[in-house]
This record gives structure tokens, sequence and C-alpha cells, in this order.
């Protein structure tokens, strides 16, 4: 067990100290500040930094630099630069033409190395099965994006491949390939497909009041309808597959201990499951979706729009994918404690 | 649009919920409510910051009292939540501050260009209090199904002692702790989708720099450790309350 630690700690310091000292990697020259000084004016958030720092990397290695740059108190938009960031610069002989932006690598690195630690520490083996089942599902989200990308195909058809892989991987990597799996993955299909055709006739009776310019991707793909139920139905896909698998391992951990449960008694004791689940992951949803949302109706709102057309406007796409997938949990739980009791208990329902 | 979608799940709340489905739908409604009026409370000029704890605090006692009741397991899981919000907003504060990703990105430029970005209001803190909102539901979450299993564990059986109590504990944490986080990387895949379509040809230094997908990378990672510092906490602090009496 210790050596598993020492070799986690190894993985962190070699990661860390490349991330610390990878600046000959990049082609723009990225500059340390050592000094930064502010000149405030009066009654403005406005105001002007002046900033030191020295060259680490290309051919003036080590040369320092002196420059000016704007900044305001509230960092709607630019970076926030102050000793000790690094920052990619594109030099001209002396002078820094602009600032491309803050070298956040490092710090990221931390972040991801400190939730790999917990996760691993306090995980033991669940842990890495989690992170092996969570690392498959970025790949997998990474190279259906690449396929879209040189494919233009249309990006709902592309992904209904993925998202049943994206449903099937999970389970068997946690739980192996048994009864209960088979039980969730079906219980998960069927959930998404009701929720589809629920979210597909409401979407084509009442789309004309969507605010679709406030979605980030218009101007990107002319398909943006078919990414938005993408969307949609992506957002909700963990939700779902978690009620399912919670509902496989209850009722199969209840057959296990009682082998000779009645019907009648075993729905009894779903029942009681299902009403301990409905209400906290509707609020996940609403806590994890809404955030969002939320610095674009703060800048809305500072900007003189009144409270409710800045929520109305910037929040209602978001909340329609909410509610959406709020509704895809709620059914999923008649459908799961369905097939949960006929697979699990040999068939009779 | 909104409103259909509102009566939609109203309704199944009420056929698949009965009693319980009101409730859930006026803690929803409630939860909305709340952070809609924190935010208008942004107009004094008040602390977003405080105004988010004083959130999280409010929200935390509504899901655990309001649904499940005052008892012991929601006191458990209560003092739990609280002791996880403060150790996130000591780590969350840290690493904001060092990685610059307050605010809006070059890929949201059309959305800022509609409007005077001299607002005079911290966007550096607007994230900090993201944050902190964002994890509060998974961490509520896998609090009670801990807190309620370990009342469960004790029921059955009589002599059970702390170390035992604890170790069942972080056992049950384990087990949800595989789908929680499926859950959240799924509900933030927006962010994700939207990065690669601005920036498919970028290299592995370059997605590591990106403001926007640091952003998002920080908000998930983020809630991910909350709702896994939550397991042991929550451990603790429900063994310690039933060893106690």
């Amino acid at each position: 067990m210790k050596k598993k630690y020492i070799f986690l700690i190894l993985i962190n310091i070699f990661v860390i100290l490349f991330f610390y000292n990878n600046h000959e990697f990049y082609d723009v020259t990225i500059i340390s500040v050592n000094e930064v000084e502010n000149i405030y004016v009066e009654n403005s958030e406005k105001y002007t930094q002046i900033i030191s720092g020295t060259i680490k990397n290309g051919d003036s290695i080590g040369n320092v630099i002196t420059f000016e740059n704007n900044a305001t108190y509230s960092k709607v938009y630019e970076d926030d630069i102050r000793e000790s960031t690094e920052l990619f610069v594109s030099i001209n002989e002396d002078t820094v033409n602009s600032i491309y932006g803050i070298k956040r690598d490092k710090y990221i690195a931390i972040v991801i190395l400190v939730f790999i630690d917990l996760l691993i520490c306090i995980g033991k083996i669940n842990g890495l099965k989690t992170l092996l089942s969570l690392g498959i599902s970025v790949s997998l989200f990474i190279i259906a994006m690449n396929i879209y990308m040189y494919s233009k195909f249309n990006i709902f058809m592309l992904f209904i491949p993925f998202t049943f892989l994206f449903i099937t991987l999970p389970f068997i990597i946690n739980n192996g390939f048994n009864k209960k799996s088979k039980c969730a993955i079906l219980g998960s299909i069927t959930s998404l497909l009701l929720q589809f055709l629920i979210a597909t006739i409401v979407l084509y009776f009442y789309s004309d009041g969507l605010y679709l310019y406030t979605m980030e991707y218009v101007d990107l793909i002319t398909d943006y309808m078919s990414l938005f139920y993408l969307i949609i139905f992506l957002s909700s896909l963990g939700a779902i597959m978690d009620i399912s698998i919670t509902f496989a391992s209850s009722v199969s951990e209840i057959i296990n201990k009682n082998n000779k449960i009645s019907t009648t008694n075993l729905k009894k004791s779903i029942d009681e499951i299902s009403k301990d689940i409905l209400g906290t992951m509707v609020n996940v949803l609403l806590f994890t979706g809404f955030t969002s949302t939320i610095p674009t109706i703060i800048l809305a709102y500072k900007n003189n729009m009144t409270l409710y057309n800045a929520v109305d406007i910037y929040a209602q796409i978001q909340l329609v994918i909410i509610l959406i997938s709020a509704i895809g949990v709620i059914i999923s739980i008649p459908i799961n404690k369905y097939l949960s009791v006929k697979i699990l208990h040999g068939g009779k329902v | 649009m909104i409103l259909i979608l509102s009566l939609i799940m109203f309704i199944l709340l009420l056929i698949i919920g009965k009693s319980r489905g009101i409730k859930t739908f006026i803690c929803f409604f409630l939860n909305l409510f709340l952070i809609i009026f924190f935010i208008y409370l942004t107009k004094y000029q008040i602390n977003i910051i405080f105004l988010s704890l004083i959130l999280c605090v409010l929200v935390t006692a509504i899901s655990l009292f309001l649904l499940n009741g005052i008892n012991k397991k929601t006191i458990s899981s209560f003092l739990s939540v609280l002791s996880v919000l403060l150790i996130m907003l000591i780590y969350i504060f840290i690493f904001s501050n060092l990685l610059s990703v307050q605010g809006f990105t070059t890929e949201s430029r059309e959305v800022i260009s509609r409007f005077f970005v001299y607002i005079n209001y911290s966007m550096l803190d607007v994230l900090i209090a993201i944050i902190l909102i964002t994890s509060i539901g998974t961490t509520i979450d896998t609090s009670i199904s801990i807190s309620s299993s370990l009342y469960e564990v004790n029921e059955n059986k009589k002599n059970i002692n702390k170390k035992e109590l604890f170790n069942s504990g972080t056992a049950i944490g384990k087990d949800i702790l595989s789908t929680t986080i499926n859950t959240l990387f799924f509900v933030s895949i927006e962010g994700f989708i939207i990065y690669y379509l601005w920036n498919y040809n970028d290299s592995f230094l370059e997605i590591f720099n990106s403001k926007l997908l640091v952003q998002e990378l920080f908000i998930l990672i983020s809630s991910f450790i909350s709702s896994i510092i939550v397991i042991p906490i929550t451990s603790v602090i429900t063994a310690n309350i039933i060893y106690k009496k």
C-alpha cells in the first residue's frame, strides 16, 4: 500500500516540475512579472499598470522589459496581472506589443492533481475505477468532436452511437457485466428516449419564444438546433444514469438480503428509495446548470437592464435545459422501477 | 416555454411523487427564486461571496430540513456541508486568484459586445460565488445519503464502534462517488463543446492555457473535489454525533 503512495507522490512531483519549467516548449514569448505598479485615477474604476518582467524563453531570454497595461477593477474581460504572473506576449525589440493571455497551465495542473490525489486516497479502488471511466468518457467526447470537425456530419446523429458508449462503458467498468448493469443500461436508454420525445414535442410547438441569440454557438455552427438538442440530451445523461444505477443496485441489494421477498413488498421498498432520490437530483440539476448564467445576468443587470428581463433573456435557454433534464429524471423513476423489478426479480411484475 | 415545461414537470411530479413530489416542486422553485433574489441584492454592492455563503446555508437548510425533516440525520449532514463549504472557500479563493479565469472569455465576446464592461463589480468574486453554488447540490446529496445510511447501520448493529461506523460511511461514499462525478461531468459538457467548436486546432499546451477551458475545468473539478471531501467529513461528524449519545 505504501509503495503506491510513493508512486503517486513521484508522479505529482514530476508533473509539477514539468509545468513549472516548460517555457521552452512554447513558441510564444513568455515573461514573468517581477513588479507591478498600479496608478489609479480618482472616481474611476479604470487604472494603469506599469509592469516589469523577465523574458523566460526564446532568443532574448533573461532580458528585463517594462510596459504599460490598462486594467479595471471589475475585470469583466481582461486578465488579472500581478507579481509572479507569467504572461504570453508578442514583443517587438524592447516593447511589448500585445498580451495574449496568462500562463495558467501550472495552476490548473495542480488543481487536476489535487482532484486525482483525493480521488485515489479517499476512493481507493473505486476512485481508480471512477478515474478510468471519466477518462474514457472524456476520450470518447474528444473523438466524437474530432470526427464532427472533420466530417461536418449532423452533430446530433453523430453523437448517438457515442451516447450508447457513454452509457454502457461506465456501468460495465464500475459494476462488471451482469444483470445489474444490463438493467441500468436499459433503464437509462428508455428514459432518454422518452425524454427526447417530450422535448421534441414541446420544442416543436413552443420554440418561437426562444431567445436563440443568447446561445454562444449560434454564429459558430449552422445547424445550431441539432447542437441544442444534443446539449439537452447530454446534460441529463449523467443524472439519468445516476437514477438507473441507484435503482438497480438497491433492488439487487434487497433481493440479495431477502431472496423470497414478495413483489408487493419489493415495490414498497422501491417507493421509499425513489422518494429520497427525487428531490436531491432535481436540485443538483438546478445548481449545476443555472450557475453558468450568473455572470451574464449580473453584467446585464449592472447595465441597467431590469432583473426580470436579464433573467428572462439570459437564463432562458439554460432553464429550458434544466427543466427538460428534470423531466427526464422524473420519468426515469417509474421506468427504472418497472425494469428493475422485471429484470432482477425474475420477470414477475 | 418555461411555463409549459414547469407545468409538465409539476404534473409528472404529482403523479410519480405524490405529496413528496409537490414538496420537490416547491423546493426547486424556492431555490431558483433564492438564487435570483441574491442576484438582486448585488444592486446594493454587497459582496457576492458573502451573499453566496448565506445562499448556500439557506439552500442546505431548505433541502435538508424541508425535504427530510429536522432530525439527527439532517443535523449531522447540515454540519458536514457547512464544514465542506468552509474548506472549499479557502481552496477556491487561493486557486481563483492564481488562475485568473474570472469574467468572460474571447469566445463570448458576442455577448459582451452588447454591454458596458465598467460595472464596478468584481468578477473574481462572482467566479468564487458561482463555484460555491455549483458544488452545493451534489455535496448535500452525497452528505445526506451517507448520514442516513449510517443511522440505518447503527440501528441494525447495536454495538458498533466509532471506527467501524466511520469505515462504513466511507464505503457508502465510495459507491456514490463514480455516479456523482459522471453526473457532474455531463451537466457541464456544454462548455466543453463550445470550447471545442472554437478551438479545435489547439495543441496540448494551448488547451491548458485557454481561459474558457481552464474556467470550465476549474468549476467542474472544484465541484468534484467538494463531492469527494464531503465523504470523510460526513462520516466523521455523523459517527461522532451517533457515538456521543
